[in-house]
C-alpha cells in the first residue's frame, strides 16, 4: 500500500495536471496517476485558446453551417451554427484571463515554458455566405463588442499578407490566444512536482474503491493509492473511469485530424478560422491546419479524405501553402459531451468523487479555471465561479430518469440527451400532405412493433409520421415518442452515416418515406419546410456531435 | 478509385523479383518506385545522361541489377513499372495514396507487396553531424552512381561486410583509406566455416574484398570503432579506439587520433516499415535484423490479408535473401489470384525456398556478428545531437526521462525529438534502444515514434488535388 493521499487525480493531460497543480498549490497532498494513451487530446491539440471563437461556434460550427447553405433553402438571415450558452463563454473568458499569470508562475516554479503567445483569432471571410455569418455574429455578440474588430479586405491584407487577396475581410476576436499544447501539461506537471505532487506515469488505473458512499482508494495495475478524493480527468477515457464507481458519464471520443507543415519563417500574426478549417502558426514555425469532428470510437488513424479536405481548405485561404510540404498528419480524441459543456464537480450519492472531464475542444483553454474550481470544491470553499450549469446532474432533467439508488443500473444519460434535444416537437404541418408535393415519396402502413430503422445500420431514407406514433430508442432505452407531423431519419440525408437510434412503431402507423435523391427537391421547392428541417438537424447534429 | 490486382511498392531487388514472378504467372502488376529507374539502393541505375561503355568494369552489382531489369522488362505488359512515384500513405489495408511530381492519386490494390527496403542506421557520437561524415550508403551512392570522389583521406567505421565493400570502392575511386574499423569480432571463425559451406559464393566475395584491402595496405581493426569527429567547418580529425568485444563499450581512455577529411560510418540498416504500419500490419521487434519488422509467415504474408512484405524492409538480410523473398511473394500472389494452381505455385516457390534455407545459416552468422550492441549508446555525450532535424541534444532526452517519460512518444512530445523533417526515421532506432537501456524496459513498452502519413514529403497543393486526379485517371 502506498502512503495515504488526500487527492488522486486520474489523467495527466492538461486538465488533470491543472487540477493537480492547483490542489498542490492549495496545500493538498496530490498524486497524479497517468498512462499515456494514443490519441490523448492534450498532445494532439492545436493549442488555440479561443474563448470567443469556440463559444461562437467557429471551426466545426461554421463548417456545418456552410453545408446547410449549400443544401439550399436556408434564408440568408437564418440560423447560423448554434452558439454555446453564455455560461460557457463566461467560463472560457475567466479561464482565458488566468493564462498570462499562470504562464510566468509555472515557468518560475517548474522551469517549463508553455509558450503563451498573445495573438488573436481572425474569422476570415472568403465569400458572401461567410460575410453574412460574420455580420450575424457581430450583431448578436452577447458581451462587450469592443472585444471584436471588423476588418475590411484592405485591412486584412495589410495585417495578414499571406491570406488570399480576394477575401471579404475578417472578424477579429481580440482575447483569443495560443499556447504550445505539448508544453502546457508538461509545464503544469513540472510546477506541480515542485509543489510536491507525486507523478505516477505509465500506470493504468484499474478501479476505484468505494466504501459506503465514500471513495477510499484508487487501484492501479501494481499499486493501490488510498485517498479521500479522486478526480476523474481521464479525457476521452473518462467514461471508463466513471464506470469504476458505477457512473455512466456521457463522455465519448470525438476524433479530430490535423495537418502540419514543415518549419516555416514567421508568416501569420493571428490564428485563422474559415468555413473550411482553422490555421495557426506555432512557435516552432510549423503551421497547423485542423480539424475534423468524427465519432469513430477510439480509432486514431488519419483518413485520406481529411488529408485532402484540410489541405484544400488551407490552400484556399493561404495560397502560398500550395507549394509547402506537409510534414505530418495526426489525429486526437476530444472528450466529447452531449452539450459540448464540460462536466465538473461532485455527483450525488458519492462522497469524494469529482468530475473534471468532457472538455471537448477546449480542455487546454478551460484547464486553469477547472483546476481552480475543483480545488475549491475539494476544500469546501465558496466557488469563484458558478458551476451549476456544468454539474453532472444537468443530464438528469427528464422525470423518467431520476437517479436511482443503484448507480450501476442507470441508463446512459447521453442517449437521453441526444433524444431530448433532437426529437422534441419540432413539427411542420406541411409534411402531412407531403406526398402530394414530392414526386416519388411513398406512404406506407405499418403494424405495431415494426422496426423502421435500426441503430447502427446504414440508411438513406427520411420519414415523416403521417398517422400513429413511433418510439425512438437508444439501445434498450426509449428516448422519445414522435407523432403526426414529426420526422426522423434526416441525418442520413445529409451524409452517409449509420442510424443513430432505433425507431419502432408504437401502434399501427402510417409513414411517408422520402428517398435521399428526392430530398433536395423538397428543400428547393419548400424553403419554409427546409428551414424547419435544417433547424432541427442543426440541433440534433450538434447534440450528437456527429461527423461533420 | 482504380483497382489493380497487384501493386508492388519498391523497385529494389525484392520488389523487382516479386513483380517478375507475378508477371510471369500472368498477374497484372503495377510496380511503383520512387527512384528514376528500378534497382533500389544496391542496384541503383545510373543517371540517364550517363553512358556505360564497359559494364564489367562497374562491378557485379551493376551486372546483376541490369539482369533483373531485363527480366522485369520482359514481363511487360503484365507488369507496368512507374518510376518517380512515392507512395505516401496506405489506408484501410490496401488503399494507396501516391504522389509523383505535383500529381497524386489513389489506387486500391487487391493484393499489395511491400518491398520498401532499409535505411542507414544513425548512431550518434560527438561530431557525427559535421560535414564530411557520410553514411556507408551515402558514400556508395556518390562513388558508385554519381562517380564522385567524396574526400581525399577516409576512415571507414561501423559493422558488417558493407564496410569492406565501401572501403574497396573508395580505394578504387582514388580515396586514401586510413583504416577500416569493425566494431564486431573477426567475421569468420573456423567453427563457423561449415555453416557457410553451401554459400561458397559469399565466402569468395568476402575473401575478394578482404584481399582488396590487404593488397591496398588498408588496415582492418576488429573490435574498434569511431569515438568522435572533430573539425571546424568539416571533419579534420577522428578519435577512435577499442570497444569491449561483448557489448562494444568504447574504451575512451585508449583513444587514438587520425587526420582525415572523410569519415564513412556504417552501422547497418533499419527496415522501412512505415507503409506496413499504416496498412495495419502487426510488427515485432528483432534486433538481429534491424529492429521493428512486420510479422510474416513463410510465404511473406503479413497479418493483414493480401498484404505481403519482402526484402530488407521486412528484416535486413541483404540482396540475395531479398530476391528470393520477392519471388515467393510474387508467386504466392499469383496463386492467390487463381493464376497458378497450388501445385504449380509450390513448384515455383521450391528453388527460392531452398535458397533461403541455404542462406539462413549465413544470416545467423552475420546477424550474430553485426547485431548492434548497447555499448554504442555510450558514444554520445550530453551535448551530442540525437535528433538532427530538431537539434535535440542527449541532455534533453535525459531531462525527459527525469520528468517521467518512459516511452518514445512521450519523449518526443517533451523534447520535439522526431518531430522534424525525417519524422523520427533517423533517430527512432537509436533513441528507442537508449530508452530501453536506461529505463530497463522492453522495446514494445518503449514503443515507437508512430509512423504517420505522408511517408514521403508532399505539398499541400498535391494533396489538395488528390480526389480530382484520382477521378480523372
Amino acid at each position: 500500500m502506498s502512503r495515504a493521499s488526500n487527492v488522486v487525480v486520474v489523467g495527466g493531460g492538461a486538465v488533470g495536471c491543472a487540477v493537480a497543480y492547483y490542489a498542490a498549490k492549495r496545500g493538498l497532498d496530490v498524486t497524479l496517476v497517468d498512462t499515456p494513451k494514443r490519441g490523448r487530446a492534450s498532445s494532439a491539440s492545436a493549442g488555440g485558446t479561443w474563448p470567443l471563437g469556440e463559444s461562437l461556434g467557429l471551426g466545426c460550427g461554421i463548417i456545418f453551417y456552410k453545408t446547410l447553405m449549400k443544401r439550399g433553402g436556408l434564408a440568408k438571415d437564418g440560423i447560423g451554427p448554434e452558439q454555446l450558452p453564455d455560461c460557457f463563454l463566461d467560463f472560457s473568458m475567466a479561464s482565458n484571463a488566468m493564462f498570462p499569470n499562470l504562464h510566468s508562475e509555472l515557468k518560475e516554479l517548474g522551469g517549463v515554458d508553455f509558450e503563451f503567445e498573445e495573438t488573436t483569432l481572425l474569422f476570415v471571410m472568403l465569400d458572401e455566405a461567410d460575410a453574412t455569418f460574420a455580420k450575424m455574429l457581430l450583431e448578436k455578440f452577447p458581451r462587450d463588442k469592443a472585444l471584436l474588430r471588423w476588418l475590411e479586405r484592405e485591412e486584412l491584407v495589410r495585417e495578414e499578407p499571406a491570406v488570399r487577396k480576394d477575401n471579404c475581410g475578417a472578424l477579429q476576436f481580440l482575447p483569443d490566444h495560443q499556447v504550445n499544447p505539448y508544453r502546457f501539461a508538461d509545464s503544469l506537471r513540472a510546477a506541480g512536482r515542485a509543489l510536491g505532487v507525486r507523478v505516477v506515469s505509465h500506470t493504468e488505473v484499474t478501479g476505484i474503491r468505494v466504501e459506503g458512499e465514500r471513495v477510499v482508494a484508487v487501484e492501479a495495475t501494481d499499486e493501490v493509492f488510498p485517498c479521500e478524493v479522486v478526480v476523474n480527468a481521464a479525457g476521452a477515457w473518462a467514461a471508463e473511469v466513471g464506470r469504476m464507481v458505477g457512473l455512466k458519464l456521457p463522455v465519448h471520443p470525438v476524433r479530430g485530424q490535423i495537418v502540419c507543415t514543415e518549419t516555416l519563417p514567421e508568416i501569420l500574426r493571428a490564428c485563422l478560422s474559415t468555413s473550411d478549417c482553422y490555421i495557426a502558426q506555432k512557435g516552432h514555425g510549423e503551421i497547423i491546419v485542423g480539424s475534423t469532428t468524427e465519432e469513430v470510437g477510439f480509432d486514431v488513424r488519419v483518413t485520406p479524405e481529411a488529408l485532402r479536405q484540410l489541405c484544400a481548405g488551407a490552400v484556399r485561404t493561404l495560397p502560398f501553402l500550395k507549394d509547402v510540404r506537409v510534414k505530418r498528419v495526426w489525429a486526437g480524441l476530444r472528450p466529447g459531451s452531449p452539450d459540448e459543456l464540460p462536466i465538473l464537480g461532485p455527483v450525488a450519492g458519492l462522497c469524494g468523487y469529482y468530475n473534471a472531464c468532457g472538455h471537448f475542444r477546449t480542455g487546454i483553454l478551460n484547464a486553469p479555471l477547472t483546476g481552480k474550481l475543483i480545488t475549491e470544491m475539494i476544500c469546501g470553499e465558496p466557488l469563484s465561479f458558478d458551476c451549476q450549469p456544468f454539474l453532472f446532474s444537468r443530464f438528469d432533467t427528464e422525470p423518467a430518469l431520476q437517479p436511482s439508488r443503484k448507480l450501476r443500473e442507470r441508463p446512459s444519460p447521453i442517449s437521453n440527451r441526444v433524444g431530448s434535444v433532437g426529437y422534441s416537437g419540432k413539427r411542420y404541418d406541411g409534411f402531412l400532405d407531403m406526398s402530394a408535393l414530392v414526386d416519388g415519396s411513398e406512404r406506407v402502413s405499418l403494424q405495431a412493433g415494426h422496426t423502421v430503422v435500426r441503430e447502427g445500420e446504414e440508411g438513406d431514407r427520411f420519414y415523416v409520421v403521417a398517422k400513429g406514433r413511433v418510439n425512438v430508442l437508444k439501445g434498450e432505452v426509449k428516448v422519445v415518442q414522435l407523432g403526426p407531423g414529426e420526422f426522423f431519419g434526416e441525418m442520413a440525408l445529409l451524409e452517409q452515416r449509420r442510424r443513430s437510434a432505433t425507431v419502432v412503431t408504437d401502434g399501427p402507423c402510417e409513414l411517408m418515406v422520402v428517398e435521399r435523391d428526392k430530398f433536395d427537391d423538397l428543400l428547393a421547392h419548400h424553403p419554409e419546410m427546409a428551414s424547419t428541417i435544417l433547424r432541427v438537424m442543426a440541433s440534433r447534429l450538434r447534440a450528437a456531435i456527429s461527423d461533420r | 478509385m482504380i483497382t489493380k490486382p497487384l501493386v508492388v511498392v519498391g523497385g529494389g531487388p525484392a520488389g523487382m523479383a516479386a513483380a517478375i514472378e507475378a508477371g510471369r504467372a500472368g498477374l497484372q502488376c503495377l510496380l511503383l518506385d520512387e527512384a528514376p529507374a528500378p534497382g533500389g539502393q544496391i542496384y541503383r541505375a545510373f543517371p540517364q545522361d550517363f553512358r556505360v561503355e564497359g559494364p564489367l568494369g562497374l562491378g557485379k552489382d551493376f551486372v546483376n541489377g541490369e539482369a533483373l531489369r531485363e527480366q522485369l522488362k520482359a514481363t511487360a505488359p503484365a507488369v507496368e513499372t512507374r518510376s518517380d512515384v512515392a507512395v505516401v500513405n496506405v489506408s484501410r489495408g490496401r488503399e494507396l495514396l501516391w504522389a509523383s511530381g505535383g500529381a497524386t492519386g489513389s489506387i486500391c490494390a487487391e493484393q499489395l507487396i511491400l518491398a520498401t527496403g532499409a535505411r542507414d542506421r544513425a548512431v550518434p557520437f560527438p561530431g557525427w553531424t559535421l560535414p564530411g561524415v557520410l553514411t556507408a550508403g551515402g558514400a556508395q551512392v556518390m562513388v558508385k552512381t554519381y562517380r564522385v570522389k567524396p574526400g581525399s583521406r577516409a576512415l571507414v567505421a561501423g559493422t558488417g561486410p558493407l564496410l569492406l565493400v565501401v572501403a574497396n570502392q573508395l580505394h578504387q575511386a582514388g580515396v586514401e583509406v586510413a583504416a577500416v574499423l569493425e566494431a564486431g569480432r573477426p567475421w569468420i571463425s573456423l567453427s563457423e566455416l561449415p555453416k557457410l559451406w553451401g554459400e561458397w559464393g559469399l565466402l569468395r566475395d568476402a575473401w575478394t574484398y578482404w584481399r582488396g584491402l590487404q593488397s591496398a595496405g588498408i588496415p582492418l581493426h576488429f573490435n574498434h570503432t569511431v569515438f568522435e569527429a572533430r573539425g571546424k567547418d568539416q571533419v579534420e580529425t577522428v578519435l577512435y579506439g577499442p570497444v569491449d568485444p561483448v557489448r562494444w563499450h568504447p574504451q575512451k581512455t585508449a583513444a587514438q587520433k587520425v587526420d582525415v577529411d572523410l569519415l564513412v560510418v556504417g552501422f547497418g540498416f533499419v527496415p522501412n516499415t512505415e507503409l506496413g504500419y499504416l496498412a495495419g500490419c502487426g510488427h515485432e521487434y528483432d534486433d538481429k535484423v534491424g529492429g521493428w519488422i512486420p510479422i510474416r509467415d513463410e510465404r511473406m504474408r503479413t497479418t493483414v490479408p493480401g498484404v505481403y512484405s519482402v526484402g530488407d524492409g521486412a528484416g535486413v538480410a541483404g540482396v540475395l535473401v531479398a530476391v528470393e523473398e520477392g519471388r515467393i511473394a510474387g508467386i504466392t500472389a499469383a496463386e492467390q489470384a487463381g493464376l497458378l494452381s497450388p501445385i504449380d505455385a509450390a513448384d515455383r516457390r521450391e528453388p527460392a525456398e531452398a535458397r533461403l534455407k541455404s542462406l539462413q545459416s549465413v544470416r545467423e552468422v552475420l546477424d550474430d556478428i553485426s547485431r548492434i550492441r548497447e555499448g554504442l549508446l555510450d558514444l554520445a555525450t550530453p551535448s551530442t545531437l540525437v535528433c538532427r532535424c530538431e537539434e535535440v541534444r542527449l541532455s534533453a532526452v535525459q531531462r525527459a526521462i527525469d520528468e517521467g517519460c518512459k516511452d518514445l512518444q512521450s519523449t518526443k512530445l517533451f523534447t520535439r525529438l522526431g518531430m522534424g523533417a525525417c519524422q523520427g526515421r533517423s533517430c527512432e532506432p537509436h533513441l528507442g534502444a537508449y530508452l530501453c537501456q536506461h529505463l530497463k524496459r522492453a522495446p514494445a513498452a518503449v514503443g515507437r515514434i508512430n509512423p504517420q502519413p505522408p511517408v514521403r514529403p508532399v505539398t499541400f497543393g498535391t494533396l489538395a488535388a488528390a480526389q480530382e486526379t484520382a477521378e480523372e485517371r
